[in-house]
């Protein structure tokens, strides 16, 4: 709010950047403060190579291009996969040295690390290509890497879509203000009455599923589902919401994932920015379907697997992202809505994903290969035991109705934007009390800050 | 028009402050001091603090009588208490702070330390000395990390200087941010209905605290929580009992090459480890039968977990123990002085 009237206030556009900028560094720093200067390091490189390749030709323009994504990934890798590698190789190492002790880093993972370094390389690819020229302004270029709203959890930006919009001196618009407010408090409905509320349940599930029975195991699993896509689609909400406050529209990242009628269809609506971005960086660089069906599928599956490797230094990830790729290969296509039956083969066809989805999150949610595995085999093997599911009946209905509102509001009302002034109050009124009373505080930071 | 300008400027100079004093944790602990020392928290704009407990307090469960259990401590002199021959130094907590050096047997001169701060000591050799460690239990994994916290050769010697404050800053800052704007006695009764709907209805406390199976009593959450090491629940390793009996033995022979004559260690169990000890993860007791420990271990835990009314040891509302609990300790703590004075 602070940012949002300091920014209207101000009546240069030049000043408005300098303010998101600084905005930004402090919504950073609140973390972990020096690490602003890994951000600032990658900053700096990124802002010199775009300038440079833009500016010249031949392997002069490869060799900065290939500078700025050794950067990138290089602090990437360094911070997020330097211990999991070593990990891997203790037991070798151990085996051939055994007094030999690793040098594990004793850091903590700066935050959004992937977001932002993968925003950062989309910007020299771009300027590589030709699609973007390079910004020369560097605070805004700075800008474009650290802007708040979007920093830690995504949308994974373009420049395209960025950085001319903080060269435009957006007028104050109230009907663009009622619409990003409105468009916050569904992101904070999301997180605090359904996602932190059902993950008392995900969470006793993951730490008792030994004791508890299938059933049980099963509604854990689900609502874990349901966590996921209301924490992060939440998050997302928000960023696009305050952002739109300020005139800045950034990309849709979700498009009811779990209204999908198959795999394919359900990575079209899930964190579509993510997607994107290796299908244009990854997936079509490798040759897309361009070389024969076989290669294709091989693409998808490397694909996939980064995917998963990008979510986190973990086997669970890269588990997860090869489920996917293995299912995506071989289920390409989205089936067809019958024209007898059509409302029950698509219902069935929702259900039938959402749960093959359910399955694949247990590896997203597990600490280990061998815990999510457990999880699925307590689920699979009808195991009587406990049913309690961390919170009461009561409460658990609750979230249930409250998911079911959620899910035909975003399908039946997608917009956001309330015309009528006294409406407009009412609902934010309405739903600031109801996030309140109603919401669960304290418990859960966003899942997506940790990536 | 000019007011909606007023109130803009207005919310830009109350949230740029409220965002340059958060993260100013000396000047916020500045605030919380002045505060609390000037009478501020009984004011409407005031913090919350009602006395019946810290988690009653924390979760706004203060509200629902089952949870109002005041703090009323008993201290006497120790009968038979004539010979004064000990100098007692404790490093204690919140558990002990309070518990005056008149209610230890035989004790002539005593000094309390908080485990959070430098053990700074002067030992009296006309005297016996004695040093007396407490811990509650779920501090005694964090505690004991580093040997370096008992150990005043060593001068990083307080907690808080720790590595945990960078992991913490978020956290520090969102607490602080909350107390500026939103912590203010005047939303108590939004607060309190808020409490008593999730209690009534739904059957829980919020945020750090947990209500028991039975939904009698008030736990602090990460003391119950299946992972952590403040949890009685999450497993213990032998590693790590190993590695406790060495950093233990390792401070009781530190402080008696020091010149003190015994060191004695008394662990207080977390309310969750006795009143609620299905998932119990048996630390305690598992340290206590450790035949290579070489300090006197006060037990504590067989008294009050063989007691008929467990319930009956600790405040309802609160992490601490009742007046009951500390004279059962007390008891413990001034029979093993008595053997020490007559030695």
């Amino acid at each position: 709010m602070v940012v949002t009237i300091g920014y209207y206030q101000l009546k240069k556009q030049n000043a408005r950047v300098w303010l998101l900028l600084l905005a930004s560094c402090y919504f950073y720093m609140t973390f972990v403060p020096v690490y602003v200067l890994i951000l600032l390091f990658t900053i700096v490189i990124d802002y010199f190579a775009g300038i440079v390749i833009s500016t010249s030709e031949g392997r002069n323009r490869k060799m900065w291009l290939v500078v700025s994504i050794i950067a990138n990934s290089g602090i990437l890798v360094f911070y997020k996969y330097f211990n999991f590698l070593l990990s891997n190789i203790e037991p070798l190492v151990s085996f051939a040295f055994p007094h030999y002790e690793l040098p594990y880093l004793n850091i903590i993972l700066p935050i959004g690390l992937s977001f932002h370094t993968f925003q950062a390389m989309s910007y020299t690819i771009e300027v590589y290509r030709g699609k973007q020229p390079p910004e020369r302004n560097f605070v805004v270029y700075a800008l474009y890497v650290m802007y708040y709203p979007q920093l830690v959890a995504g949308p994974i930006e373009r420049p395209q879509n960025m950085l001319h919009q903080f060269h435009e001196f957006k007028q104050y618009d109230w009907n663009n203000l009622k619409e990003g407010l409105a468009r916050m408090m569904w992101g904070f409905f999301k997180k605090v009455i359904i996602a932190d509320r059902v993950a008392i349940v995900a969470d006793h599930a993951f730490a008792n599923y030994g004791s508890m029975s299938s059933g049980a195991l099963l509604i854990g699993a689900m609502l874990y589902s349901i966590q996921i896509y209301c924490d992060f689609s939440g998050y997302s909400d928000i960023a696009l919401g305050s952002s739109q406050v300020m005139g800045i529209r950034l990309m849709e990242n979700f498009k009811q994932p779990y209204m999908a009628r198959g795999i394919s269809e359900f990575w079209e609506r899930w964190h579509v920015s993510l997607s994107t971005w290796f299908r244009d960086y990854v997936y079509i660089p490798l040759g897309g379907n361009r070389k024969g069906e076989v290669r294709r599928r091989i693409n998808v599956f490397i694909v996939f697997l980064l995917s998963g490797l990008w979510h986190g230094a973990n086997w669970t990830f890269i588990a997860w992202g090869a489920i996917h790729g293995v299912l995506v290969t071989l289920f390409p296509k989205t089936p067809a809505d019958s024209v007898k039956y059509k409302y029950l083969k698509r219902a069935l066809l929702i259900a039938v994903n959402f749960i093959l989805v359910t399955f694949c999150w247990v590896f997203f949610r597990a600490n280990n290969i061998s815990e999510a595995v457990s999880y699925i085999y307590d689920i699979l093997r009808l195991q009587g035991g406990s049913s309690y599911l961390g919170l009461s009946i009561t409460e658990v209905l609750f979230a249930a109705l409250f998911t079911v509102v959620m899910m035909v509001r975003e399908n039946k009302y997608g917009n956001h934007f309330i015309s009528k002034d006294l409406l407009f109050w009412v609902y934010m009124i309405i739903m600031i009390a109801f996030c309140y009373f109603f919401g669960v505080f304290g418990e859960n930071q966003f899942i997506y800050f940790q990536f | 028009m000019l007011v909606k300008k007023l109130l803009a400027y207005l919310f830009l100079l109350i949230g740029t402050a409220a965002l340059i004093t958060a993260p100013a944790v000396p000047i916020m602990s500045k605030i919380w001091k002045w505060n609390s020392e000037h009478g501020m928290n009984d004011k409407w704009y005031g913090k919350h603090n009602s006395g019946w407990g810290d988690l009653a307090n924390m979760a706004f469960l203060d509200c629902v009588p089952e949870f109002q259990e005041g703090s009323t401590y008993d201290f006497k002199h120790p009968e038979n208490d004539s010979v004064k021959n000990i100098a007692l130094h404790l490093i204690g907590d919140s558990y002990t702070e309070l518990v005056p050096g008149f209610a230890f047997a035989h004790t002539h001169s005593f000094q309390y330390s908080h485990n959070s701060k430098q053990f700074k000591y002067e030992l009296d050799t006309s005297k016996k000395n004695v040093l007396l460690i407490e811990i509650t239990e779920r501090f005694v994994i964090n505690l004991m990390r580093g040997r370096d916290f008992f150990d005043t050769s060593l001068q990083n010697n307080s907690l808080s200087k720790g590595g945990d404050g960078k992991k913490n800053f978020g956290a520090i800052m969102n607490k602080n941010l909350e107390y500026l704007l939103l912590d203010y006695n005047l939303f108590n009764d939004i607060k309190f209905a808020k409490a008593r709907f999730n209690y009534k209805v739904f059957g829980r406390a919020s945020g750090d605290v947990a209500l028991s199976e039975n939904k009698k009593y008030l736990f602090f959450k990460p003391t119950v929580s299946r992972q952590g090491i403040f949890s009685s629940y999450a497993p213990v390793a032998d590693t790590q009992i190993n590695y406790l009996v060495s950093t233990l033995n390792y401070i009781n022979r530190f402080y008696k090459q020091q010149g003190f004559e015994e060191v004695i260690l008394t662990i207080i169990p977390s309310p969750a480890s006795i009143l609620q000890p299905s998932n119990y993860n048996q630390m305690i007791p598992r340290l206590q039968q450790r035949k290579d420990l070489e300090l006197p271990f006060v037990d504590l835990y067989s008294i009050f977990s063989t007691s008929q009314q467990p319930e009956k040891l600790y405040r309802v509302g609160d992490t601490h123990w009742n007046n009951k609990g500390m004279q059962l300790w007390l008891g413990l703590i001034n029979d093993r002085l008595r053997v020490i004075s007559s030695r």
